[in-house]
Order: C-alpha cells, then structure tokens, then sequence
C-alpha cells in the first residue's frame, strides 16, 4: 500500500472521527432529531408488522386505535373486515385496560407509549418507544407492561423517543425478592436476551419452581412490588454460597407493543 | 437540478435501505437477522459500478444506525468505514477475482475487519469512558462469526442472481486499477 492511499485513508478516517465529534458537541442534534422523526414511522411500521398474529388494521399506538375505532364507527365496512379489526381493538383494549386497572391502584406518575422498534445490533436486548423527553421520561424510570409486569428501564431518552433495556438484557441488573417463606432477595440479570437468571440467593433459603418474582426496590428509582414473573428452575451447586433461579417473565419481551413508563413524582 | 436530482435519489436509497434492514432484523428468526444489509449492499454495489462513492453512503447509513444504538456513537461508523477502506485495498490486490465464490470471501473479510475494529473500539472506550457497558467476549466472537458467515452466504446469493441471471453481461473478470 503506497504512502499515498494511506495519506488519503488518513484523510477519510479523520473527516469521519471529525464528524464524530460533532455529535458530542452538539451540532447534530437537530439534524438527529429530523432524522428521527423521518425514520421512527418506518421502524414502528415493520417492527408491528413482525409482531402481529394474524391480519389485521395499522392499530400501533393509542391515537391511531382510537381514530381507527372513531373511522370504523362512522363508516360501512364489509363483516369481514370489521371483524378482524374488532378483535384487535379488543386486543389492544385489554391491554390497555391491564395497564389502566393496574396504575388506578397506584399512586405512579406514568405515561404510556408505543414500541415502535427494537435493538439493530445482537449484543442487546432494548425497545425503542414513542415517547421521551418531551413526556418527562428520564433514565432509569422503569417500564411496564401487561398488568404491572416490569419490562425494562429507560437508558437513553431524546427529545420524541427513547430505548427501554428489557430485562432479559446482558447488561440489566434488578434488585428484586422472591414471594416465598424466606423473603429471598438477590438479583436478576439478562443472558443473552433470552434468559433471566436470579443470582446472590443463599443456599439455606428456599427457592421453588413455581415462586413469583418482584421487584425488592432496593435499587435506585426501581419501586417495590413491581411483578417479574416466576421462577421457572433451580440450580445449587455444592460448596457455593448461592444458588441460582432461571426466571420466566410474565409477558413475551419479544411481542410487546404497548408499555407505560414509570415516572419520578 | 441534477444535484437535487442526486439527493433526491440518495435519500430514497437511504430510507428504502433502512426498512430493508429493520425488516432482516425485525422480522428473520436468529440468527438469520444477523445478515448486515449494509456492508452486503455496499461490497456488490462497488462490484456493479465500480464507484468509491458508496463509502460516502455507506458512512452516512451508518450515521442512520448510530441512532438507534444503545452503544457509543461513532462505533458504527468508524468501524465501517474501516471495514469499506481495507475491502477497497483487498478487492486491488488481492481478490481481484470476481467470481461468486471470491465476492463470498471478500465479504466474509470485510464483515470480520467490521467486527474487529467494532470489538477494539468497544473495549477501548470501556476502558477509557468507563460507560459501565460490558461486552462478553464469548457471546461476540459467536455473534460475528454468525454475522460474517450469513452476510457471506448472502452476498454470495445476492451476487450470482444480479450477476449470472439478471445481469450476466455485466460478469466480466478484469484486474481493478485505480
């Protein structure tokens, strides 16, 4: 390789790390945030389309399964398709109404939002939602989703989205207790975006397959009490101080499309 | 107007790149959604037109990925823009064949240079940020040797259907000279 091209490399690779540096500095943010805003309607378009069952309507957030409710009242629609689209509308009903039921006995500021992608890259396990700083959501407020099923924690916020860490993350790390005898405290991590494992459990304690996880809210910013899932197995080891738990989350993290963000008072 | 002409066309191949890429990812099963849509399109777009201006795209799609990574920004770019420059270097030297199975190879190469450089940086600035992030290193080797083998396999495809069935008059062998 002559000393020419690795001048011109050098070139390259400097206009690029110089760039790079413009993002820190600020001076992209607005083209980002345009960016965004052209992109996330794709991202929330396929991504509800990968997730969905069978046939149905482009119901992918609040607004549009209301507008699209308003539409099917005031209009003639073939018994076919009004049946495909009531059966999503009570899909998305119930679990909004999971989510009403759920905070209408809680004192929680929340805001809901809508999933519109997930992580490009394999070494995480993270959801993009529609709402950000724009609704007050700030980093570490937890998410939920179903009937108060912990998901996730907000880790990056922009001004109209932000990335939720689901909990089955390499890189989650929740404080939580276990609804048996003992009370059990340890802590659940992410494996590979498919596993979640409950570590730091004393040997002497009883742990059961079957036994439900909450949150112990010995972390920071995380509540007590929110619900995780149950304990799907046990595994001792002999002369290891602990033993550990695989968890089942409550609800399938790779199907979620509709959460609400917790936020501080 | 050839200049808005040429914008107009740029950023139509950005965004219909981008649902091309939230698709393989959204929608293939593992490890499938590994494929790396960009790299591919790059290496067999430089093959077709034999034009230097795909680092440029390529740059600023990865810009486009930047903004829904949870890691560093800068990793995406830096490391593809690498990956580009070595495949430039490789593709005049060494691989200057063009038959489907050197293309594979080649892809193979540049993903892996990708991964490489994506890796270091990624460690270095664990190392000096201290951003709390962690990278296991077992998962990663496994997860790019996933990515470089199906990004190959499918640049491979990609490569004999645009150059052996739609196109074959465009499959010549020659030498690359700048």
């Amino acid at each position: 390789m002559g000393l020419f091209h690795m001048r011109r490399w050098g070139i390259v690779l400097l206009l690029i790390s110089v760039f790079i540096l413009l993002h820190y500095f600020g001076f992209l943010r607005s083209l980002e945030a345009m960016m965004r805003k052209v992109l996330n309607p794709i991202s929330s378009y396929v991504y509800t389309q990968t997730i969905q069952d069978h046939v149905v309507g482009p119901f992918h957030s609040v607004d549009a399964l209301e507008g699209a409710y308003i539409e099917l009242y005031e209009s003639c629609l073939i018994p076919e398709e009004m049946e495909v689209k009531n059966i999503l509308l009570e899909e998305e009903n119930a679990l909004l109404r999971e989510q009403l039921d759920f905070f209408s006995g809680t004192r929680y500021l929340h805001t809901a939002a809508s999933v519109i992608g997930k992580n490009i890259d394999q070494l995480s396990s993270s959801i993009i939602i529609d709402k950000g700083a724009d609704f007050g959501i700030q980093k570490e407020n937890p998410v939920i989703a179903g009937n108060g099923v912990l998901v996730g924690t907000v880790i990056t916020v922009h001004e109209h989205s932000a990335v939720v860490r689901l909990i089955n993350d390499n890189q989650s790390h929740i404080a939580v207790t276990v609804r048996n005898r003992d009370k059990s405290i340890g802590l659940i991590e992410g494996g590979y975006g498919i596993s979640i494992r409950m570590s730091f459990v004393p040997q002497n304690e009883l742990l059961r397959v079957g036994d439900h996880i909450i949150t112990s809210g010995l972390s920071e910013y995380m509540p007590y009490g929110l619900y995780i899932g149950k304990i799907e197995a046990v595994e001792k080891q002999a002369y290891q101080p602990f033993q550990d738990a695989i968890v089942q989350s409550a609800v399938g993290l790779d199907k979620i499309r509709i959460v609400s963000v917790i936020q501080r008072q | 107007m050839s200049l808005v002409y040429l914008l107009l066309r740029t950023f139509f191949a950005l965004v219909s790149l981008f649902f091309l890429t939230c698709f393989v990812i959204y929608s293939l099963p593992h490890p499938l959604n590994s494929i790396n849509i960009i790299l591919l399109t790059s290496v067999v777009y430089f093959l077709y037109k034999e034009k230097k201006s795909i680092f440029w795209f390529s740059a600023l799609f990865h810009f486009f990925l930047e903004l829904y990574s949870i890691h560093l920004f800068g990793l995406l770019i830096f490391s593809s823009s690498v990956a580009l420059l070595v495949f430039f270097w490789v593709y005049k030297q060494v691989l200057t064949n063009t038959s489907w199975y050197a293309v594979s190879v080649l892809i193979l190469f540049v993903v892996g240079v990708y991964k490489m450089v994506y890796g270091a940086l990624f460690y270095l600035q664990k190392i000096f940020f201290s951003s709390g992030q962690s990278l296991l290193f077992r998962e990663y080797i496994v997860s790019s040797m996933q990515e470089m083998v199906y990004t190959a396999i499918a640049g491979g495809v990609v490569y004999v259907l645009i150059f052996y069935v739609i196109l074959p008059q465009k499959k010549q062998k020659k030498i690359f000279r700048l």
